[in-house]
């Protein structure tokens, strides 16, 4: 059984648990669900009558989402598990409530319509919960191959929940379903809890706040949905076809219930039939799912596809008009039960592919937040007119349907062609995540597109086609892809054999086994892994055979390829094994380094550690990155202090981010220790940026106050990297404060500049260097202001405001100095305005006196105060710019004490102009 | 022996670092390497391979090729810029007047400096662009 499982869903080692405890919990939140909507519906009807309707699903889709829009900025930054657990109690708590309400007696509308709602919004709360964990708890391939396996449980579930609702409603009636539901969200959390445990630790970092995070951000980006519609035709068609679908679908449903309300004046019968016959229907979704959907979009493409939600609804449409009855409606329900969940859903979901990843999840967010409920409360609006206002009866509500149709059925043809070219322009652009392919490709012409797309010269462009390739079913790849194996690139060559081995084609195996031998490392690797995957030989025999093969290459994948495979390494792994590479060269303790990346066994970690000393730069290399798969506490301060050196800077940088959250305490005393070299210091903040999350910004905003400029710098640049990866991240009042200090520093510079340019009387005295120094202080200092003021208002804002600053362009600098008038907070605004506006110096000072403090009004103050600065380059500028100017004796002492300070460049200038001076 | 800062001020004035910051310039400084050359002395020959670019810093060199005289660099003049950014030969010969001081910066530091101060690369690149299009307004 379990092979037949594994065989017929893909289902992988260590995915077993993780999928069982998810498809259960898909399958119960579903049937509460499923219990819950004919529950809420029949008591709405039954008490209000289907007249009300229209005002619901205007109400509906009003309140759901503001609710949408609330719950998205409050939710984003708690952890997934906590977020649902507390969901889950408090909407359990809503039930116990409402079923206390339903049996007190209080007949109110307002009861009904609450409980209408309230029930939308648990659907939108629990099944939005548990796409989150999914996505969570499986990464982007899992999720390819899984998730219809989730989708499938979720139907059993609907079905399931309708058919409890027609046994129990009648039994124990309709109030009292409330427990039922009650009861699944209780299995639910259990299920959450048990799924919980079974995520990767490794995944822990930011994962968590990020998903929903990713939708928050979608919503602050409305705006840019907005301008994307207006820019592409092929997404405001999508916006078009989904918007209209919603907007039949609403009004078949107003049909559904109304009919069934007429036959049905008891709640508890009218619960009952709606939930059997939405079982029923179910049923045929996921009969017609598993049995038709996939032969149907392989064999007619996405643009068939996506019209037969439309043919079926207009058809029975027609019939509900012309001969209204029991069975035309349940065909009207049919249509829209049947192929909207199964056969639309896919199709719609292939319309989204053409469109680049960055816009999609945008876009798509936005879609399927606004535009559904839009659509239906603009059925709502519909419905009132027509039923309500203009009296038309049920079955003539089905002329506006058949209107609406024929609308939907020529923007669907006018979108298929869209997606085509844009699916075109894609593959050429190379816009589409192999990644994100989760529904897979099915459709002809794209497919076709991608074939050809094998023969291009861009190799990129092949190994794109390669990537999507693997997403195919049931299509004979082996005669366009056998070529590629002798193809020029290597990343050709590998992509070819890793899509051989997706895909098990093992009649290439004789081919695969010629590039064990090939020039190429990650060739060799792939080959070794394919050949030992599907060999019918004893592999055992093969592999010792490589491990002693002259050709080092081969050794090496070999080593690479039986430590990546759990079945193999305890055969074949051993101590002894690795030690023989380790005596060898420095080609074959690459080789180990690489192999020892995969080994995920603790006694294998000393040698790891070996090769990170090693004396060759290669080795050391690919021992780093090892540390950075294995991460280890172990190998953290080797990697820290490899950071030191130019070489290793930036690998050492990426080993140390992968290791997330577990290092950050390490990482920032590391940074605030002042015996650590500065090379090492200043990479910290960068390693903080790579690992993200909330704990990095604050350990970032705690080092700020940093006298060290360049340090500082590198802190803001990290925080700025931080702010623009994750806009959810919280920027407290520590950037305030370092934006004074900035402000206060600035202005501090630009009166020393002003007074050693401005002197009266004494003319001849020039300051040339000094002036170039202070002049690079401020733009330094400016480019620090406007990096703080990034992690306040709208990063990409801030930039472009800062770039038309310093343009040379008046009217595009006036611009900015607009834009940064609407933004900037009043106190903000008088003391950063004056800096960009083209004031005279005196009046951009005199705008500051009194907000910051500048503390010397002549010249030599400010020359006393630049000598003794923490800055070694200003404080030899300033000793130069004296001796140079011959008033050594005026600062003679201060100059002498220069010559104790430990800076080189300070003690060497002061030396020169008191010896210059004599 | 110079000092750090009087460097800078020599390299300041060298038009390919005149977009880089002083700071960066003391960077620069620290890499230079001071020469004596005696009289009629070769800096390099022509076809030698192009690996340092020179600032004088006291006395007076001649470039030359087959026997003919391009041009005489003195006192704060740099040659050989371009040796920093491609290593095709030298196409003229480089020989001193007098006995010159010159400031030596050699490619290889050069670059091991580029790969720590991006900065500095930067700055040349923005130098190098501000050429090439004063070039193109020209013609």
């Amino acid at each position: 059984m379990r092979q037949f499982l594994r065989k017929a869903v893909d289902i992988r080692r260590g995915e077993g648990k993780r999928i069982a405890m998810m498809a259960g919990y898909s399958f119960v939140i579903i049937a509460s669900y499923d219990i819950l909507k004919p529950m809420t519906r029949s008591l709405f009807v039954s008490n209000l009558g289907a007249a009300q309707l229209p005002w619901l699903y205007m109400l509906v889709a009003l309140v759901v989402g503001i609710f949408v829009l609330f719950y998205i900025k409050f939710s984003s930054n708690v952890p997934l598990d906590r977020l649902i657990f507390w969901t889950t109690l408090f909407l359990a708590g809503n039930l116990l409530f409402f079923r206390w309400l339903l049996n007190s007696n209080i007949n109110s509308p307002v009861l009904y319509y609450v409980l209408f709602i309230w029930a939308s919004i648990y659907g939108v709360l629990t099944t939005t919960q548990f796409w989150l964990l999914a996505n969570y708890l499986f990464n982007a391939r899992e999720a390819k191959r899984l998730f219809p396996l989730l989708t499938a449980s979720a139907i059993l579930g609907g079905i399931m929940g309708g058919y409890f609702t027609r046994l129990l409603a009648t039994e124990i009636g309709t109030p009292n379903l409330a427990f039922i539901c009650i009861g699944f969200l209780g299995i639910s959390l259990l299920l959450m809890k048990l799924a919980w445990r079974e995520r990767d630790p490794f995944l822990e970092t930011g994962r968590s706040t990020q998903k929903p995070a990713e939708t928050s951000q979608s919503f602050k980006k409305v705006g840019e949905v907005f301008l994307a519609i207006r820019k592409s035709k092929h997404i405001a068609l999508i916006m078009a076809v989904v918007g209209i679908t919603f907007m039949v679908v609403q009004i078949t449903e107003f049909q559904f219930i109304t009919y069934a309300s007429e036959k049905n004046p008891n709640t508890d019968d009218l619960t009952g039939f709606l939930g059997f016959w939405l079982s029923n229907l179910s049923i045929f979704a996921l009969f017609f799912q598993v049995g038709f959907a996939t032969t149907i979009i392989r064999r007619f493409g996405v643009g068939v596809t996506i019209l037969f939600l439309p043919f079926a609804l207009l058809l029975a449409s027609v019939w509900v008009f012309s001969s209204y009855g029991f069975i035309a409606i349940l065909g009207l329900k049919f249509g829209d039960r049947g192929f909207r969940h199964s056969i639309n859903r896919v199709g719609t979901e292939l319309l989204y592919l053409p469109i680049p990843p960055h816009l999609k999840k945008d876009t798509k967010a936005f879609i399927d937040m606004f535009v559904d409920r839009f659509a239906r409360g603009l059925a709502g609006l519909i419905l009132l007119i027509s039923f309500s206002w203009i009296g038309l009866s049920v079955a003539q509500i089905s002329l506006v349907s058949i209107g609406l149709i024929i609308v939907w059925v020529v923007i669907s043809f006018a979108t298929y062609r869209e997606y085509v070219n844009s699916f075109r322009q894609a593959i050429a652009k190379r816009q589409i995540d192999p990644d994100l392919l989760a529904g897979g490709l099915n459709d002809e012409a794209t497919i076709n597109s991608l074939i050809i797309s094998l023969g291009s010269r861009n190799e990129r462009q092949i190994v794109y086609a390669l990537d999507l390739l693997e997403t195919v079913e049931d299509v004979d790849l082996i005669p366009p892809i056998k070529p590629l194996l002798q193809h020029s690139s290597p990343e050709v060559r590998f992509h070819t054999l890793q899509l051989m081995r997706r895909r098990a084609e093992t009649s290439l195996l004789a081919d695969a086994e010629l590039l064990l031998f090939d020039e190429d490392e990650n060739v060799q690797r792939e080959a070794v892994r394919f050949y030992a995957e599907f060999t019918k030989d004893s592999i055992t025999k093969s592999l010792k055979k490589w491990l002693n093969d002259e050709n080092l290459g081969l050794r090496g994948a070999t080593l690479f390829c039986l430590a990546q495979s759990p079945d193999l390494s305890k055969k074949l792994l051993s101590h002894e094994l690795i030690q023989s590479f380790l005596k060898g060269g420095k080609e074959s303790r690459r080789h180990a380094a690489g192999a020892l990346g995969v080994i995920k066994d603790e006694t294998y970690f000393g040698y790891l550690l070996k090769l990170l000393d090693d004396p060759e730069t290669s080795v050391k290399i690919q021992a780093i990155k090892s540390a950075g798969k294995i991460r280890a506490k172990n190998f953290v301060p080797i990697l820290i202090q490899s950071m030191e050196y130019r070489d290793y800077r930036k690998v050492s940088g990426q080993a140390l981010g992968s290791y997330g959250v577990s290092i950050i305490e390490t990482l920032a005393s590391t940074q605030t220790d002042e015996s650590v070299p500065i090379q090492i210091r200043t990479r910290i903040p960068r390693v903080l940026s790579l690992i993200g999350g909330q704990e990095a910004v604050d350990v970032l905003l705690e080092m700020l106050p940093q006298k060290n400029e360049t340090l500082r710098y590198q802190i803001i640049k990290a925080l700025n990297k931080l702010r623009t990866r994750f806009p959810e991240l919280k920027f407290d009042k520590r950037v305030d404060q370092a934006l004074v200090d900035e402000l206060n520093t600035y202005f501090r510079i630009l009166a020393t500049l002003h007074l050693t340019k401005e002197n009266p009387g004494e003319n001849d005295k020039k300051f040339n260097l000094l002036e170039r120094v202070l002049q690079e202080r401020l733009d330094d200092h400016l480019d620090r202001i406007f990096r703080l003021l990034g992690l306040q208002y709208p990063p990409r804002d801030i930039y472009n405001a800062y770039a038309a600053t310093t343009s040379e362009n008046r009217s595009i600098r006036a611009n900015a100095v607009e834009f940064l008038d609407n933004i900037l907070s009043n106190d903000l605004k008088r003391i950063l305005l004056p800096i960009v506006e083209e004031l005279p110096t005196e009046q951009v000072l005199q705008k500051a006196d009194g907000l910051i403090d500048i503390s010397f009004s002549d010249r030599k103050k400010a020359l006393e105060s630049l000598i003794q600065e923490n800055d070694p380059l200003l404080s030899a500028s300033a000793i130069y710019e004296i001796g140079k100017n011959g008033l050594v004796e005026e600062f003679r002492p201060l100059i002498n004490d220069a010559l104790k300070q430990k800076n080189p460049l300070v003690q060497e200038t002061a030396n020169l102009v008191l010896k210059q001076s004599v | 022996m110079y000092t750090t800062i009087e460097k800078v001020i020599l390299l300041q004035d060298i038009e390919v670092f005149k977009e880089v910051r002083v700071e960066d310039l003391a960077h620069i400084a620290a890499i230079t390497e001071e020469i004596t050359f005696q009289p009629q002395a070769n800096l390099y020959e022509v076809n030698d391979s192009a690996d340092s670019l020179y600032l004088v810093l006291d006395g007076k060199v001649r470039l030359h090729r087959n026997g003919q005289e391009i041009s005489i660099s003195g006192p704060q003049e740099a040659f050989g810029t371009w040796a920093l950014f491609d290593n095709q030969p030298r196409v003229a010969t480089a020989t001193a007047l007098e006995e010159t001081l010159v400031l030596k910066i050699s490619r290889e530091d050069f670059y091991d400096l580029l790969s720590d101060h991006v900065r500095i690369a930067e700055a040349l690149l923005r130098s190098l662009a501000r050429s090439l299009r004063s070039l193109a307004e020209r013609f």
